[in-house]
């Protein structure tokens, strides 16, 4: 898109803003950009996976693997694949957790909240530190 | 051009319409493909923000409330999950209006759309890990979240600015 065509919707928001929502906007995208800084954390080493608040699954993030977890709303698939791992949900409404796509950083989360299904990537040492591929409940 | 209104009857009338525009824009939101997981236009809040600004807060929650309520019955999910979902974002909305119109910020239509965009966006958050979901690690997730809620706040904004120039010029500002 060319300079001049942002003119218009540029010049729109200064006519329908305000000096305080303009400040309010500056302040709110420094807080975001700051709140995600302080909570991206490193390449994580391992995936756990959880229904209704309760851990189901803890499998290393190294290598290939891939199972159903049984979700309020039907099976979520969860796969793991070259140190990430993603969600994959069929019937919630929005597709949040499909769409948030593969994770591998220490504290990312996907989520489907309808199906009751969350995966966390943790940092620290891995199940197959301990010479173990996954550990289940 | 319409006319601000001038009794009760058409003030009401007038607070239906937006009501009824905002379970339009509820289900049409439900119905549209999504623009990225962290993405929702929010379409359904600026008819609240309208009906802040031009007939004040009270008639803006009745305006949220009719909208979660007959939204969700028309879409199929009122009781579910989603529903809460929506009702408690809608809540925390209107509350962040009526919040920030108190304030000495001087906040206009803009400002006041993106501080009920964030509300809106933490109220679901918090009820989801209250309600459903139980793990702190989806509050991980919120700047993702608040990110793509401070866009679509901002251009709801100006879209309830643009709206509200054409009910009552001059008026575009907190009651």
């Amino acid at each position: 898109m060319s300079p001049g065509r942002w003119r218009l919707p540029w010049r729109v928001l200064v006519r329908a803003s305000t000096p305080g929502d303009r400040g309010l906007m500056l302040a709110s995208a420094v807080g975001i950009v700051a709140l995600g800084l302080l909570l991206e954390g490193p390449p994580g080493s391992r995936l756990q996976v959880f229904r209704d608040n309760r851990l189901v699954a803890t499998h290393a993030l190294g290598g290939t693997a891939g199972w159903s977890v049984d979700g309020r709303l039907g099976p979520v698939i969860v796969e793991i694949r070259q140190g990430q791992a993603r969600l994959r949900e069929y019937r919630s409404p929005r597709l949040i957790g499909t769409r948030t796509g593969w994770i591998g950083r220490a504290g990312q989360v996907a989520a489907c909240v309808p199906c009751g299904v969350l995966i966390r990537v943790e940092g620290g040492p891995s199940p197959a530190d301990a010479d173990l591929d996954a550990v289940s409940e | 051009m319409i006319r601000p209104p001038r009794s009760r009857l058409e003030a009401d009338l007038l607070a239906a319409h937006l009501a009824a525009a905002g379970v339009a824009a509820h289900v049409l939101e439900a119905t549209l493909p999504g623009l990225g997981p962290w993405f929702k236009p929010g379409l359904a809040n600026l008819f609240t923000l309208v009906a802040f600004f031009h007939l004040g807060w009270r008639t803006a929650v009745a305006v949220a409330l009719i909208r979660v309520v007959a939204g969700s019955l028309t879409v199929g999910t009122f009781l579910s999950p989603t529903f809460f979902l929506s009702l408690s974002g809608a809540l925390g909305a209107v509350a962040a209006m009526g919040v920030g119109g108190l304030l000495p910020l001087g906040l206009g239509p803009v400002g006041l759309s993106l501080l009920a965009a964030l509300a809106h966006m933490s109220a679901q958050v918090v009820a989801a890990f209250f309600l459903i979901l139980g793990h702190q690690g989806l509050f991980l997730a919120l700047p993702w979240f608040l990110a793509g809620s401070w866009v679509t706040g901002i251009v709801n904004g100006v879209l309830a600015f643009l709206i509200l120039e054409r009910l009552a010029p001059n008026q575009a500002s907190p009651p």
